[in-house]
């Protein structure tokens, strides 16, 4: 008997099927674990935090403190200062390196010439460059140029991790872009420029917005130049969020998985909001290869 | 207390090489004898002083006293906390760059071994010797003696520490010793251990992997930092020694006959009666375990299980106590011991500033207000007027803390031989333990390990 046609999206029962499901359900529980690990931690109080598994009083307490003056005096750092350097290094980061990534990625993508996969690869080993190799000339430099603990500083070398990305990504997506489609603005009269502007541009925005996301990740997790290049004015928060860990026979777990979950719902939101852009960038951009 | 750091700290003399700091060239002058006049708290009033600390109960116990300092001298102080786990990388990079960016800092005793040759912290002598700069009633030798030796040495192979300059001042201290579940122990009818072969019994006993507990938490992760609690305690009080000086050279002899015997029955408890993933255990971990009634001993600093018995802190607050650990052969007592203390950078600008700071934190009204309003405590308070005094006040809830720590004090000190090589060497040990752990030959293991030092220190020389 021929079997049943199925509808879309329908899918036909077999013992292989469950236990495909039973392995892919299994797999999300172990992906998903440290991050409930930490959302459980979050809500344990210093007693419990050690004691306890699953069974346990929950309190919201933990993230009033890390917010709260109690933080502060804790750690020395304002956590929502320490949030808002972050928003202003990582967006001044992301912003300046598109504005050079940019048209960088489209000279690399559409003209080859001698030494330009040179000048590719030396863009990439910024990326790939161990940063505590760096770090101790970097970290003289800045102290000459007034720039150790300040927000430009900061962009400034967030710029070793956001700029490769974006050019990398991007310069995919520009050659990915058939040239006929700016050869015939070119022949309508359009200026290079503007066929870049008004034709290259808007036909890669899925690409911007993934590789900007990325990037953007990638420079709010960032520990090893904060670490080093900052000091208590203008501390990210991936430096703040290890401040609760304590010391000296006393850690507090608990605030600090509060402290990294507060820190991690910005990026978590700016991925939500660009989620169709990012769909779409991650499915027909560099990703793909 | 310390986790990490000594990766850190070794490559400091990379960084030094590299030009950077004042590694290559000379070090800075000191500044003590540009102060001149009588003293007065407000001699560098509106100056402003950054500050290198690690979150710990004593930054805790100081934070808010920071307002009464500026307040006394017109100085301000900012504070920027590090992590512990990456507190002397940043401190390294700092002190290396010769940026000055910090006037003074954190440090432990054993990192003026490293960052003291070349040139990067003010001898702090010629400050307190100065009666311009150091008000008359500091009374520095009311700070225990085996502390003030502890952070003084010479930098030269063989000399003991206590010769040289004195690179900081202790603030807060530990003893390594053992604190236990005295209610446990007093449900069982039973007592600590008076000698090591007692103790490794008693541990043996109380262990019971079924109900997930166990007899003895101690550290044994790869670091140097597993070698210098409880094990360099008991390694010393058993009558071993690290190094030996022959002529002009060092020798390492943590392969005598006694130091192999003692390794092997220090491992054989680990392995019996100590936690299941033992060779990742740092304080922390044996701390928690004690707190959460998992482990029933620690053998590691006083300071560090002493916030376990705060109400609140943990589910055993209240049910813990403390005993000197086993005493050696003929009846020691000898304890290795850790210290924070401040120090000056040389770099620093403001050196005045600095050590007003300095002076104060670790002068006797300062901290007999840590040890009264410190939030997590202030164990150990360095100065014998202060233990004496307010520290006492504070110990009723804490069976056998006192007398552990007068049992001990006397015979307290840094109980390693000073060199210049002490973070790498004392990793290699304490890999030398996880490798006896997983089977080597312990005689074996420790030749080798002696062999190498022997080479690293005198190479290094």
């Amino acid at each position: 008997m021929a079997a049943k046609e199925l509808t879309p999206g329908q899918r036909r029962f077999s013992p292989a099927s469950l236990g495909a499901d039973l392995v892919l359900l299994g797999w999300f529980v172990f992906s998903l674990f440290p991050l409930v690990w930490m959302v459980l931690l979050a809500l344990k109080t210093n007693a419990d935090q050690i004691t306890t598994f699953f069974a346990f009083t929950p309190t919201l307490k933990n993230f009033g403190i890390v917010l709260s003056d109690e933080g502060t005096r804790l750690t020395s750092v304002n956590f929502t200062d320490a949030l808002f350097n972050s928003v202003i290094n990582c967006v001044g980061a992301v912003l300046v390196s598109l504005v050079i990534g940019i048209p960088a990625a489209y000279a690399a993508g559409r003209w080859q010439y001698r030494g330009s996969n040179d000048v590719m690869f030396t863009i990439l080993s910024f990326r790939f460059a161990p940063e505590l190799m760096v770090i101790v000339p970097l970290f003289v430099i800045y102290n000459q140029l007034g720039l150790f603990d300040t927000n430009v500083g900061m962009i400034w070398v967030l710029q070793l991790v956001t700029m490769p990305l974006i050019v990398w990504i991007l310069r995919s997506y520009f050659q990915d872009l058939p040239a006929e489609l700016e050869q015939a603005a070119l022949l309508d009269g359009y200026t290079r420029r503007r066929a870049f502007m008004m034709v290259a541009l808007p036909l890669v925005r899925p690409g911007i917005a993934a590789s900007a996301l990325l990037a953007f990740v990638f420079a709010w997790n960032n520990y090893v130049f904060p670490l080093i290049l900052t000091g208590s004015r203008h501390t990210p928060v991936t430096v703040a969020v290890t401040r609760f860990l304590g010391g000296g026979g006393q850690a507090y777990y608990n605030l600090t998985a509060a402290a990294a979950l507060i820190a991690a719902l910005p990026p978590l939101i700016v991925a939500l909001s660009i989620q169709r852009y990012l769909v779409r960038g991650l499915s027909f951009g560099a990703v793909k290869a | 207390m310390l986790v990490l750091g000594g990766a850190a700290a070794a490559s400091s003399g990379l960084l030094a090489a590299c030009g950077v700091g004042t590694g290559g060239g000379p070090a800075a002058a000191n500044g003590a004898a540009e102060v001149t006049g009588s003293f007065d708290w407000r001699k560098a009033a509106g100056t402003e002083i950054s500050v290198l600390q690690t979150p710990h109960p004593y930054q805790v116990a100081f934070q808010p006293l920071l307002a009464e300092f500026t307040q006394l001298t017109g100085i301000t102080v900012k504070a920027d906390l590090v992590a512990e786990a990456d507190y002397f990388t940043r401190l390294n990079t700092e002190l290396a760059s010769g940026a000055g960016n910090y006037d003074a800092f954190m440090t432990g005793a054993y990192f003026i071994w490293t960052y003291g040759p070349p040139g990067w912290m003010e001898d702090l002598r010629p400050w307190i010797s100065n009666s311009a700069a150091t008000k008359g009633d500091y009374d520095f030798e009311d700070i225990y003696e085996g502390l003030r030796r502890s952070t003084s040495w010479d930098f030269k192979v063989g000399s003991p520490l206590g010769s040289g300059g004195q690179w900081a001042i202790p603030w807060g201290f530990e003893t390594n010793v053992i604190a236990y579940n005295k209610a446990e122990f007093d449900r069982r009818g039973i007592r600590p251990a008076e000698t090591f072969d007692e103790l490794i019994q008693l541990a043996t006993d109380l262990t019971d992997r079924a109900n997930n507990k166990y007899g003895i938490a101690f550290r044994g992760s790869r670091s140097w930092a597993t070698i210098h609690p409880g094990f360099m305690t008991q390694f010393t009080r058993e009558g071993c020694k690290d190094y030996t000086l022959q002529g002009d050279q060092l020798t390492a002899t943590m392969n005598s006959p006694e130091a192999v015997n003692f390794t092997r029955k220090w491992v054989d408890l680990a392995r019996t009666a100590g936690p299941t993933s033992w060779t990742t255990y740092d304080y922390p971990d044996c701390t928690a375990d004690l707190g959460a009634g998992t482990a029933m001993m620690v053998y590691d600093a006083d300071s560090a299980t002493y916030p376990q018995n705060i109400a609140g802190n943990s589910a055993q607050a209240g049910n813990l106590a403390w005993h000197p650990g086993p005493a050696g052969p003929d009846g020691n007592y000898a304890t290795n011991l850790w210290t924070w203390s401040l120090a000056m950078n040389s770099a620093s600008k403001k050196k005045l500033a600095a050590w007003l700071f300095i002076q104060w934190a670790t002068g006797k009204e300062a901290q007999t207000k840590a040890v009264q309003t410190g939030k997590l405590g202030f164990a150990d308070p360095t100065r014998a007027s202060v233990f004496d005094g307010a520290f006492k006040q504070t110990l009723g809830k804490f069976p056998g803390y006192q007398e552990t720590f007068e049992r001990v004090i006397g015979s307290t000190d840094i109980k390693f031989t000073p060199q210049k090589q002490f973070f790498q060497t004392t990793e290699d040990w304490a890999v030398a333990l996880q490798d006896i752990y997983s089977g080597q030959d312990a005689k074996t293991r420790l030749d080798a390990l002696a062999a190498a030092n022997t080479a690293a220190v005198n190479r290094a020389s």
